[in-house]
């Protein structure tokens, strides 16, 4: 049994079709991706610290102090030549000094810092680079002359910036 | 025309110029440090405050140990005949007595000095 020619056509395309859609063997899209690294500068604090009360004074000290080291920093940059700065909301009384000092690892600590004036940043952190800082140690220290009679609790708010 | 091209160059700025703010080249970060000085301890000594001893029975010679924070000024200790003299501040003190009554005086008189007897037999 030979079929028509009509029949014979559609028969060669449903045998063929197949293999013609199924031959793409490529496709291609293109698309463009653009990409950068802005500089990141982050610093973080673990919260306040502790109360610095003076509550006794040794015989005959002229200046006498406390100190807290129980808060830390965090600290990570993508830039060379950073530094911490550290500033003071509003002067120390007459009489008291409030210092800090940050330690750090990849950086170098100027130590104990004198801030009881500091309304303008002061540098406690430098020569830091890209990388970062972790769980570093915050040292406050307030001290005050012996002359100096009660004061009541006071507050200042400490900002320490990673800047270049 | 002109309209669609500027709202285009508007929006490109204000991407780019978002896009700059988010480059921080600094950060920061504040605490709150809270301080005060309250001398907890031995009570104040007022300008003239004495110290009696006659409740208990002293041995003679017994010691009075004076230490204090005492600035610019000097203690005087009285109560004794014998003793009647001007002693520099944070000394041992000597005296002879049994049953006396110490007074303690700041010269000049200071309210905010803190001072510390200790009496040994």
């Amino acid at each position: 049994m030979i079929a028509n020619p009509p029949t014979r056509l559609i028969v060669c395309v449903a045998l063929f079709l197949p293999i013609v859609v199924f031959a793409q063997t490529g496709s291609s899209v293109v698309q463009n991706l653009t990409v950068e690294v802005r500089p990141i500068t982050k610093i973080a604090v673990s919260g306040n610290p502790g109360a610095l009360f003076i509550t006794d004074a040794p015989y005959g000290a002229d200046v006498v102090s406390v100190s807290d080291n129980r808060s830390r920093y965090s600290m990570v940059t993508n830039m060379d030549n950073m530094k911490i700065v550290a500033s003071i909301s509003h002067e120390m009384p007459v009489g008291t000094k409030l210092m800090v000092k940050l330690e750090s690892s990849s950086g170098l600590s100027n130590g104990v810092v004198d801030i009881s004036s500091a309304r303008a940043p002061v540098e406690v952190v430098t020569g830091l680079g890209r990388g970062s800082d972790l769980n570093q140690a915050i040292t406050y220290t307030f001290a005050a002359n012996t002359s100096v009679g009660s004061i009541s609790a006071d507050s200042r708010v400490v900002t320490l910036t990673l800047t270049n | 025309m002109k309209l669609t091209v500027t709202i285009a160059l508007v929006v490109v700025l204000l991407v780019f110029c978002a896009g700059e703010s988010c480059a921080q080249t600094s950060s920061s970060a504040t605490q709150t440090v809270t301080f005060g000085v309250r001398i907890v301890g031995a009570e104040p000594l007022s300008a003239s405050q004495s110290v009696a001893l006659s409740d208990s029975y002293i041995e003679s010679p017994f010691k009075v140990t004076v230490g204090t924070d005492l600035k610019g000024g000097e203690i005087v200790a009285l109560g004794l005949p014998a003793v009647r003299k001007k002693h520099t501040t944070s000394r041992n003190l000597l005296f002879d007595g049994r049953n006396v009554a110490l007074a303690i005086k700041t010269y000049p008189p200071q309210t905010s000095a803190r001072s510390v007897l200790t009496i040994t037999e």
